[in-house]
């Protein structure tokens, strides 16, 4: 629409073109126009609520006549209509009433609301925390123009509706747009929103803006993140786990795009991106969880709470009310109340506390175990793993799982379906899901194996480890790849020994493993837990003979210490090997200086100096771990001892 | 040359109509510039240009059911921007506030110029005594003046716009051109 015709021969005329050409105007910096674009929009909005009170009651009504000319008769009948109900029902269509089942379910670290409306001087700030959600009663959260920031570590679950949460998660920022029974608009600055939503009828939309896109929701899970790259430049995820999303990306007008469930879509700012579907990786497993036992809970009219229960490390047992009730990641439902909640982990110090529990409220709990270095110097090694009848780490169990072939499978619903059910500890009915998925017809080997693992991993979730050990043995049976067999078979070794105390078949297949693998995964740990099976069982030549090939074979292996330490042990207070005892306690403190069992062996090097007639050496250990070890739990043991000596 | 036949127009215009947020921000990203340089041109910096802007934006979103497409979406949107443009116009005629000079700074935010402080004053006196000219016209050929040398419009284009016969056009042209010659005589070479 540009051009024009130039060909003026008037000199003026020509003049005057070249004294206008030459002037520029000031070009508008994007700034300014994402300044206007808001006010623009902000303006149209009120616009839009102050106007058409008709509209929204034909919204209301579903009916689908325009307001043209010929449509006054019946607006007029719906207007009588809604009078009438009015009279008689005294029911008013508010069809975009606030939100009155929005409240906030739990929090995690520091979440900040600010809230635009909420006072004169301007805006209001609150900074949610745990102990104050109730200052949040229903329908306070999630109101237009409210400003919802999460800083790091932070996480926020609200529940929409009693059927729609979402979850916010750390490093978010999030402004509610609008907020009606009608219309929910949510702009995501930064940041990943997840979100579980009932479906909404046909009048009512679900709208999640990000600075590049937008998104439309009828009825859905589905995650949203965005963040700008390294080159500022805007980047969206959209990944949806059921149903569909439209999504749009409208700083580059490139149409849109449905995004179905199990697919995921990156938008960034000028191409409209892919759709791939999603990885096992990532589908939040935990979030979906948490999620659905929510949408779960609200249909009961109990007085339940929950509890989201994740230590750092994972795999701790929790103790509610001296009571095991599973390990962790935990998330499971209690009654309203106050539990002591403690949490305990091999080689860590335990963590106890009292948590409270609202009714309807999530209670996030997330202790971190610190390492424990005293225990071992507390309790002889024996006495130590008699008691906890299970040598091998269960952490163990987890990293020897093959991760190799699992694939595709991850994105049947069902298939999700009881993933979730796994996590949130119904292994009943995922154990139900899985069998009737295993005998789909046609489905591929390798999904039927990753069904079979499901199946493994139910049976040993509900403590039936028998079962668990015959589906591995059977797996271990039909294996030809040797590494996938060396970790079955590691496996089984593990379910023995730590979960059916069986130590004699545990022997056997350590013994099979180290005869069958040399060079496995597990080959070093292998040495280490047979002649730990062998202490157990009692069969101390045995135990020190296996310790010593491990220590010959890896003499810088990462289990050589504890052995060295065992070694020693099993010499002095079994075979009464006083000599051998030395040797090795010797060799363990010249060896690891800054060793956990320092203090142990310090004294035991004396006691056996002592015992030996040495005891110039013996106090020499002694006054050493004095020095050492003030606050001791020896400390007692070893002044007394000393005294004894000439 | 105006687009008559153009289908994301049309997907645009039906998505506005619906009230659908993402096409409303389409449309106006995809006219903001034009309109803004058109009501800066027209109006001279002594008008709320941001204001008018969002006048403009709001009359096309209400209106746009009207729109029957008898001319393209491009002609419609710059009939209703000259058509704000002419009520503020009217507006500041009726109140007699046709001084400029003092105001012409005051909301110049823009990014500092290249040019050497010398040049960048003689160009803003240039500038308001443009402005000070095409105050002088009327509302008629000040338009038609704005549209054809500043902002490059076609005589046809212009007629469509206004809805007027290209020899009015025309006419307004020629006798605003001449005007404006002679209320800036001192500045041109001839």
């Amino acid at each position: 629409m540009k051009k024009l015709n130039n060909q003026e021969t008037d000199p003026v005329v020509k003049g005057l073109q070249k004294l206008l050409s030459a002037l520029t105007f000031k070009e508008r910096s994007e700034q300014q126009w994402q300044v206007l674009e808001n006010n623009l929009f902000a303006q149209l909005d009120e616009i839009e609520s102050k106007s058409h009170p008709v509209k929204r009651w034909r919204y209301s009504f579903g009916f689908p006549f325009q307001f043209g000319r010929g449509a006054v008769v019946a607006t007029s009948i719906t207007l009588c209509v809604v009078l009438l109900s009015t009279l008689f029902f005294g029911i008013l269509p508010h069809t975009t009433a606030p939100l009155v089942e929005s409240r906030i379910l739990g929090v995690r670290g520091q979440v900040v609301v600010t809230d635009e409306n909420a006072s004169e001087v301007g805006f209001q700030q609150v900074t949610v925390a745990q102990h104050n959600l109730d200052t949040f009663d229903k329908g306070a959260i999630l109101k237009a123009n409210q400003i919802i920031e999460a800083s790091e570590q932070a996480k926020l679950v609200v529940q929409i509706d009693n059927q729609s949460h979402f979850i916010l998660s750390e490093n978010s920022k999030l402004t509610v747009r609008k907020a009606n029974s009608r219309e929910i608009e949510l702009y995501l600055h930064r940041g990943e929103f997840f979100c579980s939503l009932k479906k909404r009828d046909k009048s009512q939309t679900f709208t999640v803006l990000t600075p590049n896109t937008i998104s439309r929701i009828i009825g859905t899970i589905f995650t949203i993140r965005t963040h700008a790259n390294d080159n500022d430049k805007r980047i969206t995820n959209l990944s949806v786990f059921k149903g569909k999303v439209k999504i749009s990306n409208y700083e580059e007008y490139l149409g849109h795009d449905f995004i179905s469930s199990g697919q995921s879509i990156q938008v960034s700012t000028k191409e409209r991106g892919d759709v791939f579907s999603l990885d096992k990786d990532q589908m939040p497993i935990r979030s979906l969880s948490l999620l659905k036992l929510l949408s779960n809970s609200n249909n009961a009219t109990d007085s339940m709470g929950m509890l989201d229960i994740r230590s750092e490390p994972l795999g701790a047992e929790v103790y509610i009310h001296g009571e095991p009730v599973g390990k962790t990641p935990l998330l499971t439902k209690y009654r309203k109340g106050a539990y002591e909640i403690t949490v305990k982990r091999e080689g860590f110090n335990p963590w106890s506390s009292i948590v409270s529990l609202a009714e309807g409220k999530i209670a996030f709990v997330e202790p971190h175990l610190s390492k424990d270095s005293s225990k071992i110097d507390m309790m002889p090694p024996f006495v130590s793993a008699k008691k906890r009848r299970a040598p091998l780490r269960s952490s163990q169990y987890k990293s020897s799982l093959p991760s190799a072939d699992m694939h595709d499978f991850s994105l049947n619903p069902a298939f999700i379906e009881a993933l979730i059910q796994m996590t949130i500890g119904e292994y009943q009915k995922a154990l139900v899901v899985l069998d009737s998925l295993k005998v789909i017809p046609g489905i591929s080997l390798t999904n039927k194996v990753e069904i079979i693992n499901k199946i493994a991993e139910c049976y040993r979730g509900m403590g039936n480890f028998h079962k668990t050990l015959g589906i591995l043995d059977m797996k271990y049976r039909g294996e030809s790849n040797p590494v996938r067999k060396s970790n079955l078979l590691w496996e089984m070794i593990i379910l023995k020994a730590n979960c059916l105390g069986d130590f004699n078949g545990a022997k056997a297949n350590l013994q099979t493993y180290i005869h069958t693998y040399p060079q496995g995964s597990w080959i070093e740990t292998a040495y280490a837990k047979l002649g730990e099976v062998y202490v157990l069982l009692e069969n101390y030549a045995k135990a020190v003979s296996t310790y010593k090939a491990h220590i010959q074979r890896f003499g810088s292996g990462k289990n050589v210490e504890n052995s060295l330490y065992t070694l020693a042990n099993i010499n002095r207070s079994k075979l009464d090997n006083c000599k051998e005892a030395l040797h090795w306690y010797s060799k363990l403190i010249k060896t690891y200086p800054h060793t956990s069992f320092m203090g142990s062996a310090l004294f035991e090097r004396a006691e056996c100096y002592r015992a030996y007639g040495m005891p110039r050496k013996a106090k020499k250990d002694y006054e050493q771990y004095l020095s050492l070890f003030p606050t001791g739990h020896l400390y007692g043991k070893c002044r007394a001892h000393l005294a004894l000596l000439p | 040359m105006i687009n008559e036949h153009s289908t994301e127009n049309e997907v645009l215009i039906e998505g506005c109509i619906k009230g659908d947020r993402q096409y409303q921000i389409l449309l106006f990203r995809k006219y903001k510039n034009t309109v803004y340089s058109l009501i800066y041109k027209t109006l001279g910096s002594s008008y709320d240009v941001d204001d008018i802007i969002q006048q403009v934006f709001i009359r096309i979103f209400n209106s746009l059911k009207k729109f029957k497409g008898l001319s393209s979406l491009d002609t419609w949107v710059y009939r209703i921007t000259t058509k704000v443009c002419i009520d503020q116009l009217r507006k500041k005629y009726r109140k007699r506030q046709i001084s400029i000079i003092n105001s012409s700074e005051t909301i110049d935010n823009s990014f500092p110029s290249e040019r050497s402080p010398l040049k960048e004053q003689e160009h803003q006196e240039l500038r308001q005594q443009i402005e000070n000219g095409l105050n002088k016209l009327s509302i008629e050929k000040r338009l038609v003046v704005s549209m054809f040398e500043m902002e490059g419009f076609s005589l046809q284009d212009i007629a469509k716009i206004l809805k007027k016969p290209i020899g009015t056009v025309k006419s307004r042209l020629f006798h605003g051109r001449k005007e404006l010659a002679q209320h800036l005589r001192n500045f041109i070479e001839e």
